[in-house]
């Protein structure tokens, strides 16, 4: 009998040691939102650097909000590291952030400093990257149609079925698209405009990249993105091509913000102040992302969208990014939008 | 006495998983110190010591009085801290409402209690005393208990939460009515119907479209002289071993609008490329070809209990092939068609990975709970309130399953060799039975042929050109100046899944063949509800039990989001089922008389169970641990709340890159998964059932499954 | 006298409501062979797996050696088994089966292997060790489960049905077998089955059980002659039972009267009761007088006897004739009588 009772309580035994073990080892814990290949690459190059392994998960930046929200009793993440700014200055907002100012501060652009100083320092803009979207050359090309270079343009009967733009309920590149547009035309002007294009887009997808992917594939026509995510398709050999619309258009400040009560902070900060060096943010153009870094001393690619050559609105990140209006423009999207078809 | 050393030993220990501010460590201490979480415990321990339950004094009232007072003492340290589910705040006082979760010390008194408690159970008289019958239901329970009631108890509160307004019916309203569950515009103006009727829809096609390539596959495989049909068997297995949406990635590389079939048609036939793949049509193709299989197994074990003698009876009064097939064998294995029907609809209506990837707006249940929990609104209770819809739907099914093909069983098997030749079909049916096998083979092998091409293509649809960018991309490994780095994509993940998945498979596979094991032998108090609740997680879905947990284990009581506990503990309540089935069955072929053979002949339960039991369990004790295995690693729905960035999951890290479009990378990587999955499977094969003996005098009830 | 090796003390068990020992007391001397015998369900096998431990009793005491062993289980009672499936382990060969039990009880490995070696050629399997059970006979793997049960020297040894898996000529070799091993080695062994005349061929005392009760206990002859109830009388070979009215006769004793035949009784007037008659006991006769007239409706000849099915005013009667030369033919009309000595009045039970 005590044969059995050893077993039983052996197992109990691992069981209790599998929990409280959990926590010993001095890793660096990592929700990333931006590209799969520049979170690796990152990650990677940091463990290089320092000799402190990171357990790095991808995830969409609402998900990653999601995430942050939902482990605030009992953080597991040190850093997170991308994704649409007005998310980050949400999470500033509700308290789930850490404030920290880095020494490298020194070093970044204007809008890089100004997303630390709306919140207290408690997210940093690390990239920028203007919204637009990219179409399929050869399926232009094969169709015969002309390219939309404007928002207006996207209206057009031509496109029907061909667009492809995420839900703004799970993608932040979409949520950037529908406050640019209120933004832009005015709220009721905007949500005509969009109920207007419903008919041309075959899918709201989930991912904010998924529709320039599948333009890239040649499986839609347009899909409607942040240049840079254009950009990577093309330099990575598909006919897709860039388009950043005449008619004005917003951008992002992709962030980066330190969780507060993470489990490793003074692990998490070092990786804080290496991801805004120089060296850390050139890593970006080898593997592929072409947004554009916010360290003065890296230079964008060639490829990279000019922010001066292109129209940009004055994107109201505090207003757009706050909890208020996300819901308020995300619930009439929901009623207005996406139930009706 | 043993438990209560345990205790003992415990006490030393520190009492919660993080130590308190300003409060003594150990229970003991605790204790002494007064603390009101800790010291009903001490109580119960010395009243147990007391009336000498470690000595076995006193009679049976009063030792049935012990065994509550040791499950109250377990009770109540899980219960003391756990209920309002606040997270500990250090800054506070350590009360009875604000203490951290539990750690070795509290964990280990919990265990020794449990073991008290069915020490003075066993004194009872339950189960005829017997102690390790005792320990084995209390572990059993303490596990069901804690893992798959609590948690469900869990989502139920969060249904009923009160919305803003402060009313409970409203926001049990809120969560779920809508028209986004239960809308039926589809039917009047092609607009969009509710996630409810998608998945029952959805789930009843696949189910139906299953079950027939099953018995296609069934009759060709076990009624025909078909060459190939070996092959085909081992086809036929291919998709088990595969993450279910595998099938669905490889289904947009070929039908997808730039699939290499649709170009084909495109070019050839100057068919339009569409779209078609994307919607319900695709994810009900993506999830038959997933599920025959499944369908497959379960018809084909019907198939071959039905005994030749009842065909050849037919026959010899006259009837004719197909009218024996109809009126014969075709009532006799509609319990198997049954069943493999239900299952497939269970299992589709669980799958996450295929309406993800396929779906396009068409939104399932599954998919509904996925989009609440990562969308930017995150709202945990219409989450929930999805989750209880779909939970409520899998269990009645399953509860039509148990209770409506329980007495259904027409197996035809008797103890006796019946003898006899299965009759050859009808030509007619011959050539359907072929002709319908053969579409699935050809789909199936086209869809795994794309897959390892498409891992070693440039970019699969535009660049066919060999390259192996996408493996190294994944496991690629480089030397830096703090050593090796395991710099490809791939690794984290891979040795997380194997790891954890290593650990959980044995554990999986042995609670569940115990659990069958008490079932199939042992008589006691509420031994059916036992069961039902034994097997009711395999009606769960994958994405409620992750909802449920996430819900359950971030705050105290026991605190185990973010570790590797939470992916064991998920994997062993879910995939115990499957080993109390493979347990029941294998039980039903052992006779009895066997393990009271060895009792009679002085044996205690521990040796019967190793010398006699386990050697004839092989066969069952690895299929266990191989499904256990297997559908650990490929498992989606499950993982894809628990998993964190220390503890990420195989295949939420494919499905990362399919959402990315990133094809290649992620077909590499389950290339890799698949063989590997083969090949340890084939070894787990090998090791666990070395031993090869002829069985003689066990019973043949042929129970299927 | 030393004292009984087994005795039961109104031991009672119960499934839940259903009762199926309902408290029954018997006691086993040492060195005795008893069979409990009884049709299915009558809680024989219930009883003997009392005596083994697995089934702990719902009430009453179980004595074994004078030990009350009631709550102790299977593997801590002094007892072998002898299963109906012999249950022998399939995985496990001749040598290693029989073993067994002295390795659970800490024997060391050769000791025990030399010991059930011996035990193997006791029962006249040597040679047989290295062979799995499916790879002898059914009759072998009888013995291989008898000498596995025998190398435990338990103080009873228990039989469930060891002979219903065997066909019919091997049966009555194996029964032998088994009783001659008993009076040689001075064995105590209960043996449940529920074939009468393997129990009355095989026993020194046998139980009859019926609905959880024993009904009647005694050595087989007495059970034969003297049945307490019409059905022991059934159940112990093949009986002819009439019901009938005793009544009060001339000279004070009371009697029955069967087609105008006259039975004495012991039983007072006026009590209903059954007439049990024995086939054997029946005789056919030519005189007329003090005789039952009735028909031959079906004639079977067996070889040693013929066996008539005859239909008569008191119903039909099974009639055996023993050494008959040939058989009378179907339809014949015959004359009966009874030798009163051998008919057996008892009164009718109220359960029916």
């Amino acid at each position: 009998m005590i044969g059995t009772k050893h077993l039983i309580f052996a197992t109990a035994v691992s069981a209790i040691a599998l929990t409280s073990g959990a926590a010993s080892a001095q890793n660096l814990v990592m929700y990333c939102s931006v590209q799969q290949s520049w979170c690796e690459a990152t990650a990677a190059a940091f463990t290089k650097e320092t000799g402190i392994r990171v357990a790095m998960q991808r995830k969409d930046t609402g998900a990653a909000l999601a995430q942050i929200r939902a482990e605030s009793a009992n953080p597991q993440a040190d850093v997170w590291w991308g994704g649409s700014g007005d998310a980050h200055i949400q999470a500033a907002s509700d308290g789930l952030t850490q404030e920290y100012k880095s020494p490298n501060v020194s070093e970044l652009r204007d809008w890089a400093v100004e997303q630390g100083e709306t919140t207290g320092y408690k997210t940093i803009g690390i990239y920028s990257g203007v919204l637009g979207w990219g179409y399929n050359t050869e399926f232009f090309e094969r169709e015969g149609l002309d390219p939309p270079l404007a928002w207006s343009d996207l209206e057009k009967a031509d496109y029907e079925g061909e667009i492809q733009v995420a839900n703004p309920n799970t993608s932040g590149t979409a949520y950037t698209a529908l406050a640019t547009l209120v933004q832009l035309y005015g709220e009721d002007e905007a949500f005509d405009y969009l109920k207007r294009i419903d008919g041309n887009i075959s899918e709201y997808t989930q991912s904010g990249t998924a529709g320039i992917r599948a333009a890239a594939l040649g499986e839609t026509g347009i899909g409607i993105a942040f240049l840079h995510d254009v950009i990577q398709q093309a330099a990575a050999g598909f006919p897709v091509k860039a388009v950043a619309p005449s008619d004005g258009t917003g951008y992002e400040i992709g962030s980066m913000s330190l969780i507060k009560d993470g489990p490793n902070p003074d692990v998490a900060k070092t990786f804080y102040d290496w991801a805004l060096t120089a060296e850390a943010q050139g890593l970006a153009l080898d593997a592929g992302a072409y947004q554009i870094q916010a360290n003065k001393n890296v230079e964008p690619a060639p490829e990279a969208p000019k922010l001066d050559e292109t129209k940009l609105i004055d994107y109201d990140f505090a207003k757009y990014g706050s909890a208020e209006t996300r819901s308020h423009l995300l619930k009439r999207w929901d009623n207005e939008i996406a139930s009706q078809r | 006495m043993f438990w209560l050393v345990v205790a003992a030993a415990a006490s030393v220990l520190p009492w919660y998983a993080v130590a308190p501010a300003n409060a003594a460590s150990s229970g003991l201490l605790l204790a002494l110190g007064g603390s009101v979480a800790v010291l009903p415990v001490y109580a119960v321990l010395l009243a147990l010591a007391g009336i000498g339950v470690g000595g076995g004094g006193g009679g049976r009232a009063a030792q049935r009085l012990a065994a509550l007072a040791s499950f109250a003492g377990a009770v109540w340290i899980l219960v003391s801290s756990g209920l309002q589910g606040t997270p500990y705040d250090p800054a506070l006082a350590l009360t009875l409402s604000n203490q951290p979760a539990v750690g070795w010390g509290a964990g280990l008194t919990v265990v020794a209690l449990l073991g008290l408690g069915a020490t003075a159970l066993a004194r009872a008289g339950m189960m005829d005393g017997d102690r390790f019958g005792a320990h084995l239901l209390v572990l059993v329970c303490a596990i069901l208990a804690l893992f798959v009631l609590f948690p469900l108890a869990q989502i139920l509160e969060a249904v009923s939460r009160p919305d803003e307004t402060g009313s409970v019916l409203a926001g049990l309203a809120g969560r779920l009515g809508g028209r986004e569950i239960w809308g039926l515009t589809c039917l009047v103006d092609g607009g969009r119907c509710g996630m409810v009727w998608n998945s029952v829809g959805l789930g009843t096609a696949v189910g139906l479209s299953a079950t027939l390539l099953g018995l296609g596959a069934s009759l060709f495989i076990v009624r025909t002289n078909a060459p190939m049909r070996g092959p085909l068997r081992l086809v036929t297995l291919l998709p088990l071993v595969t993450p279910p949406f595998v099938v669905g990635l490889a289904l947009i590389l070929l039908f997808g609008r730039s699939g290499s079939v649709t170009l084909f048609m495109y070019d050839v036939f100057d068919i339009r490329p569409s779209r078609w793949i994307y919607g319900p049509q695709g994810v009900w193709l993506a999830q038959t070809l997933g599920l025959t299989p499944l369908a497959f197994m379960v018809i084909h074990a019907t198939l071959v209990s039905v005994s030749p003698s009842v065909e050849e009876a037919a026959q010899t009064l006259r009837a004719g092939r197909w009218y024996t097939f109809r009126t014969v064998t075709l009532p006799l294995i509609r319990p198997g068609l049954a069943n493999a029907f239900l299952l497939c609809f269970i299992e589709s209506l669980a799958d996450l990975g295929n309406p993800l990837i396929l779906g396009g707006g068409f939104r399932v249940l599954a998919s509904g709970i996925y989009f609440k929990i990562v969308g930017a609104q995150a709202d945990l209770g219409e989450a929930a309130g999805l989750g209880l819809i779909l939970l409520a739907i899998s269990l009645t099914v399953f509860l039509l399953q148990t209770v409506w093909l329980r007495g259904a069983s027409f197996v035809t098997v008797t103890g006796k060799g019946d003898g006899g030749k299965f009759g050859e079909l009808a030509p007619s049916l011959k050539l359907l039975v072929g002709g319908v096998t053969l579409i699935w083979g050809v789909l199936i092998v086209t869809v795994y042929g794309t897959v390892i091409a498409g891992s070693f293509a440039q970019i699969w649809g535009r660049d066919y050109s060999f390259t192996l960018t996408h493996y190294l991309d994944a496991f690629d490994v480089i030397s830096g100046p703090h050593g090796l780095v395991w710099s490809g994509g791939a690794w984290n993940f891979f040795f997380t899944t194997m790891w954890i998945a290593a650990v959980a498979a044995p554990l999986t596979a042995a609670l569940g063949l115990l659990t069958a094991y008490l079932i199939a032998r042992r008589r006691f108090v509420g031994r059916g509800v036992f069961e039902f609740a034994a097997m009711m997680s395999f009606a769960m879905p994958g994405t409620v039990i992750g909802l449920a947990y996430v819900l359950s284990f971030n705050a105290p009581p026991i605190e185990i989001t973010g570790t590797a506990v939470i992916l064991i503990v998920a994997f062993i309540s879910r995939n115990m089922p499957i080993g109390v089935r493979v347990g029941l069955a294998q039980f039903s072929q052992i006779d009895p008389s066997l393990d009271e053979a060895s009792t009679t002949l002085g044996a205690r339960p521990g040796m019967t169970l190793r010398r006699v039991l386990y050697p004839l369990m092989k066969p069952a004790v690895a299929t266990a641990v191989i499904y256990a295995f297997v559908s650990s690693v490929t498992t989606l729905s499950q993982v894809i709340f628990l998993v964190s960035p220390r503890y990420d999951w195989a295949t939420t890290y494919i499905i990362g890159l399919v959402e990315n479009t990133n094809y290649g990378r992620a077909i590499a990587y389950s290339v890799v998964l698949i063989v590997l999955l083969i090949v340890i499977v084939a070894l787990l094969q090998l090791i666990l059932t070395r031993t090869e003996f002829r069985r003689v005098n066990t019973k043949s009830t042929g129970e299927t499954q | 006298m030393s004292d009984p090796a087994l005795v039961f003390d109104s031991v009672g068990k119960s499934f839940g409501s259903y009762e199926a020992v309902k408290g029954i007391s018997f006691a086993l001397e040492r060195h005795e062979l008893v069979s409990l015998l009884g049709p299915s369900g009558c809680g024989k096998t219930t009883t003997l797996r009392l005596v083994a431990g697995l089934e702990m009793p719902t009430r009453g005491r179980i004595l074994l050696d004078g030990a009350d062993v009631s709550t102790l289980s299977a593997s801590q009672r002094d007892i072998a088994m002898v299963f109906q499936s012999y249950a022998l382990f399939p995985h496990m060969n001749v040598v290693d089966n029989v073993a067994y039990g002295l390795i659970a009880q800490r024997t060391g490995k050769r000791e025990a292997h030399e010991r059930a070696r011996a035990q193997l050629e006791l029962v006249g399997l040597a040679g047989y060790e290295k062979r799995l059970p499916s790879e002898i006979s059914g009759g072998q793997q009888q013995r291989v489960a008898v000498a596995r049960a025998l190398v435990l020297e338990p103080a009873v040894l228990l039989f469930d049905e060891p002979l219903s898996n065997l066909d019919a000529k091997l049966r009555r070799q194996v029964r032998e077998d088994i009783r001659d091993l008993q009076q040689r080695l001075g064995l105590t062994v209960l043996y449940v089955t529920h074939d009468q005349s393997e129990a009355m061929a095989i026993s020194d005392r046998v139980i009859i059980m019926k609905a959880g009760r024993i009904e009647q206990s005694g050595p087989p002859s007495s059970l034969y002659n003297e049945p307490a109830s019409a059905f022991v009388a059934d159940f112990m070979g093949d009986a002819n039972v009439i019901e009938a009215t005793t009544i009060a006769g001339p000279d004070g004793q009371s009697r029955v009267v069967l087609d105008g035949l006259p039975l004495g009784t012991e039983l007072p007037a006026g009590m209903t009761v059954d007439v049990m008659l024995r086939p054997e006991h029946l005789r056919i006769t030519d005189a007329a007088r003090e005789a039952i007239g009735g028909t031959i409706r079906r004639a079977s000849y067996l070889g040693a006897q013929c066996e008539y099915r005859v239909e008569t005013s008191l119903g039909p009667l099974l009639l055996i004739e023993q050494g008959a030369q040939r058989l009378r033919s179907e339809g014949e009309s015959i004359a009966i009588t009874i030798d009163p000595h051998h008919a057996r009045i008892i009164e009718r039970e109220r359960d029916g």
